[in-house]
């Protein structure tokens, strides 16, 4: 079979169907990698994908084990990624972000992983708090606090000179 | 009798008649019917889903679009020479249209009860807004309502139950632009919980902290306290049963998980079915006592239909230094500087930042394959700015809400709305689009698009409204159908007039005076 072959099966554009359940550790790894390359492409270095992880796991988790389901769609998604590692080495993320990967309907397994993981880890990563890197201090979805908190949870106003006229 | 009170639907109307008759009597055996079906709440799964595709969990309890635009299923009707749009203007399932509302709460003002005293247009309330402040009070407490009222808008006899919350970054160009046009401005009171935690999601929030009524009725459910209560969904109300022109006796309810039909028997009725139900129940209530429709001798359900024009005014700035974004659900900032008696002939203003500009939406530019060097640069480019304001509308007895063909999917029958705006509208709207004019030009930028945008019925009133006497109204000032002792409608309908802010405080301060009045 040559380079990348699975990642060219022609698929439906809907969502995989399967039954709900776990990711094993070692299929959650190559996603927990992708999930923290979005960061490396787009984020500004300050924040520690480590204090994501939560989130993310959490995020796996509700997807997996209820209906419908996306473990068939992960675990396709796994594949694709080890074929992409196996033909463009380091480079896979940039074609996956930026390149023809980008572009790829959903209509292939790759398409698959663009449309149902990447896109979604996509926005995953900016409510977890992503967003940051772009200079908000809140974002919608993403949990950021008690306004009653010391630190405020979102950007304030100047002081103004006065709510009264 | 089966039941002491049936309430028809399940919004936050039916839920505050509920919790007061329930808290006098808490034995009270009280049954509320609601058409549209339960949908689950603080859902992990629902959540994530509205996140990351905008698709909410209770879309499918919206009316479906009208036709035209390519779309495939259609529904309702709009005639007349203004536009209707009806598309998630109402929520169907339980806890009503709270389901996705904006949480905005503010208070009526002294002027809004007497319109046609002051002005000569619309009409007055049998009641003035002194009836209704110690509900008004009841009622933020109720919502949870967080805020301020710095330059006495309203004359209260207990403060906000919750501190405002503060002006957001970029509320700030705007607030400068109102102190040098001396314009008053406040946060803007919204019902959120102390528990929010400004995720920003506020159509489904994931920890339950805007007020939903759903919310409210579920914990009266289970209460162990309230053995004689009963929510049943997807029961509608198709129509009522009179043994005496001036009795209604019981409710013919199709279940529409099943397709039976049965009736419900019960001592008194309230109608609390939202502004274009209400108005319809009573209009497919033809019987040998009212052939027009129940209460419908003097002709009224269902005229006189208002909702809210929706003007807005748009401004760019050249670059956005600050990277300012919009970084909450709900506007900060609010002025009702012209939502005064010195507006009120023309009809009144009232004025907000719009809730979703600033924004650039971040993850469609990655998804788009932008850089975050490109994605900065547009960050700090060129940024769209809008103020936008609700202006009061005048009722026409022309424009009316009517049975349509055929029922939708929940069960209800199709709607069929005649509007046209007043005459005159055209040039007050122009009027108070140059004073938001003013404002975007204050911010120093040139003012962009602007205008009016199609008539929405979120805030839809009026259809059955309150009057002392049955030749003016629907209800009289107890909310009481005119001519029938034991029915009465609790909804926006009733409103007299609707004055310029959003009107679900008031119905829910006029729901807990009914409530206590039934009680009583
Ligand atoms: C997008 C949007 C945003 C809004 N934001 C705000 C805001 O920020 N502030 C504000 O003040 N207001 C806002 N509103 C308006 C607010 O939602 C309504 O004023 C309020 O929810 C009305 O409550 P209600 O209980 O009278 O009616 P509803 O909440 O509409 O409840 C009526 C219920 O009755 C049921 N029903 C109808 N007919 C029957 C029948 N025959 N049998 C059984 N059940 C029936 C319906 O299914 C429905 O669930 C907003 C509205 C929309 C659409
Ligand atoms: S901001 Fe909205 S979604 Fe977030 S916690 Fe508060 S009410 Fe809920």
């Amino acid at each position: 079979m040559h380079l990348g072959a699975r990642s060219a099966d022609v698929l439906p554009e809907r969502l995989l169907e399967s039954a709900p359940g776990e990711l094993s550790t070692a299929e959650l790894a190559p996603l927990w990698e992708l999930f923290a390359e979005i960061g490396q492409a787009w984020g500004d270095g300050s924040l520690d994908p480590r204090r994501q992880r939560s989130h993310w796991l959490e995020f796996i988790d509700v997807r997996t084990r209820t209906e419908p389901s996306y473990l068939a769609e992960y675990r396709s998604a796994v594949l694709v990624l080890d074929e992409l590692r196996q033909q463009h080495g380091p480079q896979m993320w940039h074609e996956l972000f930026f390149g023809s990967v980008r572009t790829e309907a959903p209509t292939t397994r790759r398409g698959h992983l663009r449309r149902y993981v990447v896109e979604e880890f996509i926005k995953v990563w900016l409510t977890s708090g992503g967003f940051k890197a772009f200079g908000a201090g809140n974002y919608n979805s993403y949990v950021s606090g008690s306004r009653f908190a010391v630190k405020q949870p979102y950007r304030l106003a100047a002081r103004v000179t006065s709510t009264h006229q | 009798m089966e039941w002491q009170t049936v309430i028809i639907g399940s919004g936050v109307a039916a839920a505050a008649v509920a919790s007061k008759l329930l808290d006098r009597d808490p034995g009270h055996a009280l049954l509320l019917l609601e058409a549209g079906p339960r949908v689950p709440s603080k859902d992990r799964r629902l959540w994530w889903d509205f996140v990351l595709s905008g698709r909410s969990a209770y879309d499918h309890c919206h009316d479906l679009p009208l036709p035209g635009d390519g779309n495939t299923e259609t529904e309702n009707e709009s005639t007349g020479s203004t536009p209707w749009t009806f598309r998630e203007s109402r929520m169907m399932g339980v806890g009503g249209s709270t389901y996705h509302w904006g949480g905005w709460a503010l208070r009526f003002k002294d002027e809004d009860f007497k319109l046609f005293s002051r002005t000569g247009r619309g009409a007055d309330w049998p009641i003035s807004y002194d009836d209704l402040e110690p509900y008004y009070c009841q009622a933020e407490a109720l919502l949870g309502v967080s805020g301020e009222d710095p330059h006495r808008w309203n004359r209260r006899s207990r403060e906000y139950p919750l501190p405002a919350f503060k002006q957001t970054a970029a509320d700030g160009p705007m607030i400068q632009a109102f102190e040098q046009l001396g314009i008053a401005y406040a946060s803007m009171p919204v019902a959120r919980f102390r528990k929010c935690m400004t995720t920003g999601t506020c159509k489904y929030c994931p920890l339950g902290a805007r007020f939903v009524a759903a919310y409210l009725l579920d914990a009266l459910v289970e209460s162990r306290r309230h053995p004689n209560l009963a929510l049943q969904p997807r029961r509608v109300a198709a129509e009522l049963v009179f043994d005496r022109k001036d009795r209604v006796i019981g409710a013919r309810v199709l279940n529409t998980s099943t397709g039976e039909s049965r009736s419900v028997f019960a001592e008194r009725f309230v109608i609390c079915a939202g502004s274009y139900e209400s108005a319809k129940l009573l209009l497919r209530s033809r019987n040998s006592h009212w052939q027009n429709g129940a209460g419908n001798d003097a002709g009224l359900v269902g005229r006189h239909i208002i909702s809210h024009p929706f003007l807005y005014v748009q401004g760019r700035s050249r670059d956005n230094p600050q990277r300012l974004q919009q970084e909450l659900d709900f506007p900060t900032l609010m002025s009702r500087q012209f939502d005064t008696s010195r507006e009120q002939a023309g009809g009144k203003l009232f004025l907000f930042r719009d809730r979703s500009k600033p924004r650039i939406d971040l993850a469609g530019r990655m998804i788009a394959g932008r850089s975050r060097q490109e994605i900065d640069a547009e960050l700090t480019g060129p940024t769209l700015w809008e103020l936008q304001g609700f202006m009061e509308e005048f009722a026409n007895p022309n424009n009316r809400i009517e049975l349509g063909q055929g029922l939708n999917r929940l069960g209800l029958p199709q709607t069929r709305i005649h509007f046209a705006r007043a005459e005159g509208f055209e040039q007050t709207s122009a009027e108070r689009l140059r004073v938001m004019q003013e404002v975007i030009r204050a911010m120093g930028l040139e003012v962009g698009e602007s205008g009016v945008q199609p008539q929405r019925g979120d805030h839809a009133a009026s259809t059955c409204r309150m009057a002392r006497d049955r030749q003016d109204g629907v209800v009289d000032e107890h909310l009481r159908v005119h001519g029938i002792g034991n029915l009465h409608v609790c909804s926006n309908a009733v409103f007299p007039s609707g004055a310029a802010v959003n009107p679900t405080l008031t119905v829910t301060a006029l729901a807990l005076r009914l409530g206590e009045h039934l009680a009583s």
